[in-house]
């Protein structure tokens, strides 16, 4: 398979067709990361459009010795912020993109308890939620390390900050999200106390 | 290790990123602590919904083909226009017309001069009248522009232009390769709108007619011309320097002195093709000691911008590009990226 670095070079060159492979390669993961920060779909489907507008504009600036993903997760992120500033955060979640709880879902490994799935369930739909509400910065490093699955070198290339800080920012933001969960648990009123507020 | 340690290294524990002697304390904890345990079991199931479960929505099916039509049919075009050829309309296409407009067909780039800092001249005195219908006649056709034909003719002006421009050697008095018209109140009024010959005009009105654009009303169209709006090189003398630089809503306003003359240039930001470049021997090097000189540059995309030493070469003239005390690398990028020089 070509590399996505050869496919920027390619693209360079005038070939298209090596540009619609890294969209076709990199939509689905780029507008996760649109999504996330974003929080709505038309928007986020919009910005995620206007990253590989950037992507295609900027490509002469793509240094083809390093990685491709990395580069392409930045102006992603770049781009999502910076629409996200121009709105003032303001988050809307649209009613019929919240999560629909799958009661019928099974986790593969455990046994099944009506109990447990629904609070599994119940917290699937709190996390989503709770995302939304963070503060962007660590709605990034989560983000990246959670749903890109990307080592904290890549962390720290994509957020500029320095590999020793990711550690810190994915506590930080752990912490920040179960602060929010815990909350939300309390509000609903949920039979079992969460472990982690022991 | 205690419980509150626990606290402290549980998510890089489960992340794998925990050192393997803490890793071993907070083992032998969980072991005995059943809190913990808990605590540890929850915190697990939470990244596993983070990396597995979180609810996404899908993008729709032609994503791939939105994204290629938008460049496909405009490569080394600008963002400005790219964004008006999109299907969904981004957040930065969303500006009001009538700002579109006015920023492209009237803040193209204005000089503001008092009437005792130009020399006498002649010249001027003769084509005054001729002066006024031209500028006239550019303002009218900074929205008459469209289609790929016109380029070449922009081309030639514009090379034309630039070799003029480049050339000129008047260091003892302020030039600008720009008309001077005489306003409704009789006053004399230097416009960056360079001159356009009657058939440059005249080819440029026919060709709007029979372009698929003409009836469109965005941005791309109001644009001005390159060629009949703005010189690609504005000659500042070395013995004006920037006292002042300051951002507005929708550009950039500089100030310069010199002989005990005050010249204010305003650069707008936003569908303004153009570009200032200081002459060589004025450059200066650091960009710290660069509020002393002026400005900015444009390049096609095309063009190989170095950031490093921030240069560029149109023409085989190496131009040296200075920062302001106002603009940032980045803001300098992102002015280069908006601001197009067609070659």
């Amino acid at each position: 398979m070509i590399s996505d670095e050869s496919l920027a070079i390619d693209t360079l060159n005038g070939d298209l067709s090596a540009f619609e492979e890294l969209v076709n390669r990199y939509k689905h993961r780029v507008f996760s990361i649109v999504y996330r920060l974003m929080g709505q779909y038309q928007e986020a489907e919009d910005v995620t459009q206007e990253v590989f507008i950037n992507v295609f504009e900027k490509l002469y600036q793509f240094d083809a010795d390093k990685k491709f993903a990395p580069w392409i997760y930045r102006i992603a992120s770049n781009t999502s912020i910076s629409a996200l500033r121009k709105k003032k955060n303001v988050i809307v979640v649209d009613f019929d993109e919240v999560p629909q709880v799958a009661y019928e879902s099974t986790i593969a490994g455990e046994s099944y308890n009506p109990q447990h799935l629904y609070e599994r369930e119940e917290l699937k739909g709190l996390i989503n939620d709770a995302i939304t509400e963070l503060p962007e910065s660590y709605r990034m490093v989560i983000i990246l390390r959670y749903q890109m699955d990307l080592d904290n070198q890549e962390i720290a290339d994509i957020l500029d900050i320095s590999k020793e800080n990711i550690e810190v920012r994915v506590h930080r933001a752990r912490k920040a999200l179960r602060q929010i969960i815990q909350k939300r648990w309390e509000e609903r009123g949920m039979a079992n106390e969460l472990p982690a507020s022991r | 290790m205690n419980c509150q340690q626990v606290d402290e290294h549980i998510f890089s524990y489960i992340d794998s990123k925990l050192a393997p002697s803490l890793s071993s304390d907070l083992e032998s904890h969980i072991a005995h602590c059943e809190d913990c345990r808990a605590k540890l079991d929850f915190a697990r199931m939470e990244t596993d919904i983070l990396c597995n479960e979180l609810f996404m929505p899908t993008l729709h099916d032609t994503f791939t083909a939105d994204v290629m039509a938008a460049v496909g049919n405009n490569q080394m075009i600008g963002p400005t226009e790219l964004a008006a050829t999109r299907n969904h309309r981004a957040w930065y296409t969303r500006t009001p017309f009538w700002l579109v407009a006015t920023a492209a067909a009237f803040v193209l780039l204005v000089y503001t001069i008092s009437p005792d800092f130009l020399a006498p001249d002649t010249k001027i005195a003769n084509q005054q009248s001729k002066d006024l219908k031209v500028a006239e006649r550019n303002v009218a056709s900074n929205a008459v522009i469209g289609g790929e034909t016109t380029k070449k003719l922009k081309q030639d002006s514009q090379n034309e232009s630039m070799q003029d421009e480049v050339s000129i050697d008047e260091p003892s008095s302020f030039y600008l390769p720009a008309e001077t018209a005489i306003d409704e109140t009789g006053n004399q009024v230097r416009t960056l709108a360079g001159a356009v010959p009657d058939e440059v005009n005249n080819e440029l009105m026919k060709q709007r007619q029979s372009s698929p654009d003409r009836d469109r009303n965005d941005a791309s169209v109001l644009k001005a011309p390159i060629s009949s709006t703005m010189p690609k090189v504005i000659n500042m003398p070395a013995s004006f320097e920037i006292v002042n630089s300051a951002k507005q809503t929708d550009g950039w306003t500089f100030t310069y002195e010199g002989d005990g003359k005050q010249l204010t240039v305003s650069l707008a930001s936003a569908n303004v093709p153009m570009a200032m470049i200081v002459k060589p021997e004025a450059a200066a090097t650091d960009s710290s000691a660069c509020v002393g000189a002026a400005c900015e540059y444009v390049v096609n995309k095309k063009s190989a911008v170095n950031s490093v030493n921030r240069s560029v070469v149109i023409d085989n003239v190496n131009y040296e590009l200075i920062l302001t005390g106002e603009l940032s690398v980045e803001e300098l990028q992102a002015l280069a990226e908006r601001l197009i020089i067609e070659k």
